[in-house]
């Protein structure tokens, strides 16, 4: 076992003891906010809250038809290489860009939360976003020796996905810490919870750090052990309780990884269990805030905000400063089917988005909760007949009181078949604007110094002078 | 042997153990338990729901018919070898329920893919990669079905707006090579990754991908009655016939596959796919690739890449000259040194975080689990509500990736050891209480009583202490016999002192400075197998 993980859970431990007697859930785990003190830079203080909601859309979004070119060429372009996929220009939601020719773009017709929430400046889109190691042309990334570098496994799931939330080498690599666990790492906050909440997700690699825990929220609330379920005078439920945190005290002290990482688990999922319980005593159910879904996985995808929500209404009571919040969509790898499945998939994303953005208003914490899209790449412009399949730079939404709303930020691609943005002709675009340039604009609204935005993006001291896109003003 | 080595080999090769199994293998051999085991006729998910007549009525069965039928077999059929390498299996060439499209509603198809695996699980590896690419609902899951070449002409006859496929279908041909055959990197024999100039070299490209979805075009179900020029027609997935080629929609241009090998042009859809399935299956990454994944599945999370290497080998010769031998590779990967002395040889290396499903399966057949009532839904609703806490139930993977990811790192401990712990991409701060709420949910509440009644338990799957009460004396003065048969049955005899003394503490009886009193036996039965069911310990396998 390593020493630091060991002072990690020596330092808990000693932190639970000395808070033992103080009242209320502050007994809990402020874990995270200790380890936080070696090396963090900001303590936000006062009324300075802020989350990020990260949106992730599993499967790799088909942002081609999210955000659609509506002037008559640049439809013409995204049509013909889909025919059957594409939706009549008639039908097409037309949006109106600041800085760009009215009705120049259009959202999904399934999307009209996102067409109002964009025409009302709560919304904007980022363009041709996608892993990156450096800046690449067309005619770097097809060059037979080619010497820059591109993220490895190009194309799949995992090895995109992790690097959508790693951003960290070109190299496979699923392991290793998250720039959501980065960036929560650079602040320190006195709250009773880890900076860092997914939702229905446990162990993303986004959030993952070495010195950030982060907690695990289901989709239907609150799960108790029965012996553990607050002050008991049974006997029996003292005795096992004592004998199940007995035996968690041995295997904390295991030489055995194995062990040890199953009882620092435990340990601390029977402490924040406690605190999470407490604070969401009587919080309201948000659920029925969200429509029904019309997608597979949409009652998930609307639980999970449902849940994020209940967290951001919760950050005071906790002293959260900072949240870090990530969840994800379900169902995006629509190789087949993706007429009617793609449409549903938008139909919830913008209604759900539409009503999350409405409850922030209406609990008054719209100006500092930011909800941004990821995915682990865009799908190809070409029809395989039924879907489509997988590629590289897509569209984003980026969404709330922070951002520069109404606005198409970055450079939409060229939909040309082997245009300057398409690599092999069937529509895979090579992305202009990086991970990280995405990932540093939204770190250094939330709060990381400018000089340490490449200690959370290794990658941006690729992209001196255009560290960030702008779209948060 | 040992009765804890013995424990510890059912483990890896079966879905948990009752003390008497454990003591009948102590009593034989490694191999003539194997062998035993390969010779067992394969018990069927297909004939369980016949047997319950959920195949003729199945529009009344619906999901829990499928759910229960796996459950059932997996956890009484006697080839529990057998079904313990067909679930791992299902756990690399995955497809899964969590799907939204209504197909949901015939068990008989995924019952069927199950089986497959199943009735495979011994054979040759070739021809069960055949037997999956071409399975229906693999065909459905990874939209190999009707995958069609450039500029076909795709909808239905007389549909007023003709389009044309530009490009061929990648989902297959992607997951083909990066899960269920060579994975991404080049392998040497013993698993790691070949290196040029300290960087691992991709085992195909993007360029291979598009090649390899042009060979798996022109295919569709044999029950939609397709024709040579109505290919689209959709029909739906019910029966068990693989499906069948349609060359008038196969791409007949050349293509270029692994390590160069090219097919020729004018093939038929058969012969390109008999070329390809040749071309993954010979390529060198397969053995170390497969091989790895089933010590994983079975033995250890970190298997040392000597043992790999051994797998491998035996993979690519069975030591008769056929490659791809699976019951020659489940063999060597249970005999292996590791396997049966990693425990001593590498302590801190070894070993693997059981699947929260199996170490659900592995207390209810350690205690002999039985129905309340002759009710032939052996799993209830009350049931799978809890089994969904697990975030784990066969062919309900969330994608093809999976419920966890092979390369998962954990904690920095496990990484600063170059050590990964798929399992634990289940195990969070949450999961961990919902999976431990299960444990708890079951022992204290689905049990007999010291009349042996079960009137009072919510659910059908009950455990029986009757034979684990009996090691407790009548005075209740003793625990020590009853914490040894906990200590081989669910531990392997991995128990420190440290932990029996923690069991001895509960009770008043054997504890005077305990307070808890409790007048029956079967109650320090349930007390001890709820520690120790919720015990970090008990969730490793060593």
């Amino acid at each position: 076992m390593s020493d630091s993980k060991k002072q990690n859970r020596n330092r808990r431990r000693f932190l639970k003891q000395s808070l033992a007697s103080m009242a209320g859930f502050s007994s809990a785990s402020t874990f995270s906010a200790l380890l936080n003190t070696a090396n963090a830079a900001v303590t936000p203080t006062g009324d300075d809250y802020k989350t990020l909601v990260v949106v992730n859309l599993n499967g790799g979004n088909d942002s081609l038809n999210m955000l659609i070119p509506n002037t008559t060429d640049e439809y013409q372009q995204y049509r013909s290489p889909r025919p059957n996929l594409a939706f009549d220009k008639s039908s097409l939601l037309p949006i109106n860009p600041i800085g760009m020719s009215t009705g120049s773009f259009a959202v999904n017709p399934s999307m009209p939360g996102i067409q109002s929430m964009f025409e009302a400046g709560d919304l904007a889109f980022v363009a041709n976003v996608g892993g990156l190691v450096e800046p690449i042309t067309k005619a770097e990334f097809l060059a037979s020796n080619r010497t820059k570098k591109i993220p490895a496994g190009l194309g799949g799931h995992n090895t995109q996905a992790a690097y959508w939330q790693a951003d960290h080498s070109n190299r496979i690599n699923t392991t290793g810490d998250g720039w959501g666990g980065r960036m929560a790492n650079e602040f320190i906050i006195n709250g009773t919870l880890p900076t860092s909440i997914a939702i229905n997700n446990g162990n993303n690699l986004f959030q993952r750090h070495d010195a950030q825990s982060f907690y695990n929220v289901g989709l239907s609330g609150l799960i108790s052990l029965r012996d553990f379920s607050g002050p008991s005078a049974n006997q029996g439920i003292l005795a096992r309780r004592r004998a199940i945190e007995a035996l968690n005290q041995l295997a904390i002290a295991s030489p055995d990884p194995f062990i040890q990482h199953a009882g620092a688990l435990f340990d601390e999922g029977i402490d924040l269990n406690v605190t999470l319980q407490a604070a969401l005593s009587n919080i309201e159910d948000l659920s029925d805030r969200f429509p029904s879904a019309v997608s597979g996985a949409g009652t998930s995808f609307a639980s999970s905000l449902a849940r994020a929500a209940e967290m951001i209404l919760i950050r005071e009571r906790l002293n959260m400063r900072r949240q870090v919040i990530f969840l994800e969509q379900a169902g995006f790898d629509t190789h087949s089917k993706q007429g009617e499945n793609h449409l549903a998939l938008m139909t919830d994303l913008g209604a759900f988005l539409a009503a999350f953005n409405a409850l922030l208003k209406d609990k008054g914490v719209h100006g500092s909760v930011l909800t941004v899209t990821t995915s682990e790449f865009g799908r190809n412009l070409a029809s395989n007949g039924d879907g489509t399949d997988h590629a590289w730079g897509a569209q984003h939404i980026v969404m709330g009181g922070p951002v520069d709303g109404q606005k198409i930020h970055g450079t939409f691609p060229s939909l040309e078949l082997d245009g300057p943005d398409d690599y092999n002709g069937l529509g895979r675009m090579i992305p202009t604007a990086s991970v990280s340039q995405y990932g540093a604009t939204i770190a250094k609204w939330f709060g990381v110094p400018d000089n340490k935005l490449s200690t959370v993006f290794p990658n941006l001291t690729n992209f001196v002078g255009n560290e960030t896109l702008g779209f948060l003003g | 042997m040992p009765v804890e080595d013995a424990s510890r080999f059912l483990m890896q090769s079966t879905f948990g153990a009752t003390y008497d199994d454990i003591v009948e293998l102590s009593n034989s051999s490694y191999r003539a338990w194997l062998n035993r085991q390969f010779a067992m006729p394969v018990t069927k998910t297909v004939g369980y729901a016949e047997s319950q007549g959920w195949i003729e009525n199945y529009p009344l069965i619906l999901a829990r018919g499928t759910d229960s039928s796996l459950f059932n077999v997996m956890l009484t059929a006697p080839d529990q070898l057998r079904q313990r390498v067909a679930y791992a299996l299902s756990q690399i060439f995955v497809v899964s329920r969590e799907v939204s499209n209504g197909i949901d509603e015939r068990p008989l198809f995924y019952l069927d893919y199950y089986d497959m695996l199943a009735e495979n699980a011994f054979g040759n590896y070739r021809d069960l990669l055949e037997r999956v690419t071409l399975n229906d609902v693999m065909g459905f899951y990874l939209t190999m079905r009707l995958n069609a070449p450039a500029n076909t002409q795709v909808g239905p006859v007389g549909h007023p707006a003709a389009f044309f496929v530009t490009s061929p279908d990648e989902n297959y041909a992607r997951e083909i090579m990066q899960l269920f055959s060579i994975g991404l990197v080049e392998l040497d024999i013993d698993g790691t990754p070949v290196l040029a100039n300290g960087e691992p070299i991709a085992s195909y490209t993007q360029d291979t991908v598009e090649n390899m979805a042009r060979v798996f075009t022109g295919w569709n179900y044999q029950s939609a009655n397709p024709s040579q020029t109505n290919f689209f027609n959709l029909g739906i997935p019910s029966d068990t016939r693989p499906m069948i080629s349609f060359d008038a929609f196969h791409d007949k241009g050349p293509k270029t596959l692994l390590n160069n090998v090219t097919l020729p042009a004018n093939q038929t859809a058969v012969k390109d796919l008999e070329m390809a399935l040749d071309n993954i299956f010979n390529h060198q990454n397969v053995g170390p690739f497969i091989g790895k994944l089933l010590i994983q599945h079975l033995v250890t999370s970190n298997p040392s890449p000597a043992y790999v290497e051994r797998v491998a080998k035996v993979f690519n010769n069975n030591s008769t000259g056929e490659r791809g031998d699976l019951k020659a590779v489940v063999r060597a990967i249970l005999l292996d040194t590791e396997a049966r002395n990693g425990h001593k040889t590498l302590p801190d290396q070894f070993g693997k975080y059981k699947e929260p499903f199996v170490r659900q399966m592995a207390l209810w057949r350690g205690l002999k689990a039985r129905r309340k009532v002759n009710n032939r839904n052996l799993l209830t609703a009350y049931d799978e509500n809890f089994l969904n806490r697990f975030k784990q139930f066969p062919l309900r993977a969330p994608s093809v990736f999976n419920f966890y990811q092979q390369d998962f790192v954990p904690s920095s401990a496990f990484r600063q050891e170059s050590m990964v712990a798929p399992v634990a991409q289940l195990m969070d701060t949450e999961s961990t209480i919902g999976i431990a709420s299960v444990y708890e949910e079951y022992v204290q509440r689905h049990h007999d009583d010291a009349n042996n009644d079960f009137a009072n338990s919510p659910s059908d799957l009950l455990l029986d202490t009757r034979e684990w009460q009996a090691l407790i004396p009548d005075d209740l003065s003793s625990v020590d016999a009853l914490i040894e048969r906990l200590n081989v049955v669910f531990l392997a005899g991995a128990m420190t002192d440290d932990m029996r003394d923690v069991l001895r503490s509960v009770h008043a009886s054997t504890n005077p400075s305990s307070p808890y009193v409790v007048q029956h036996k079967w109650e320090i039965v349930i007390d001890l197998l709820n520690i120790l069911m919720l015990s970090p310990q008990y969730s490793v396998q060593k």
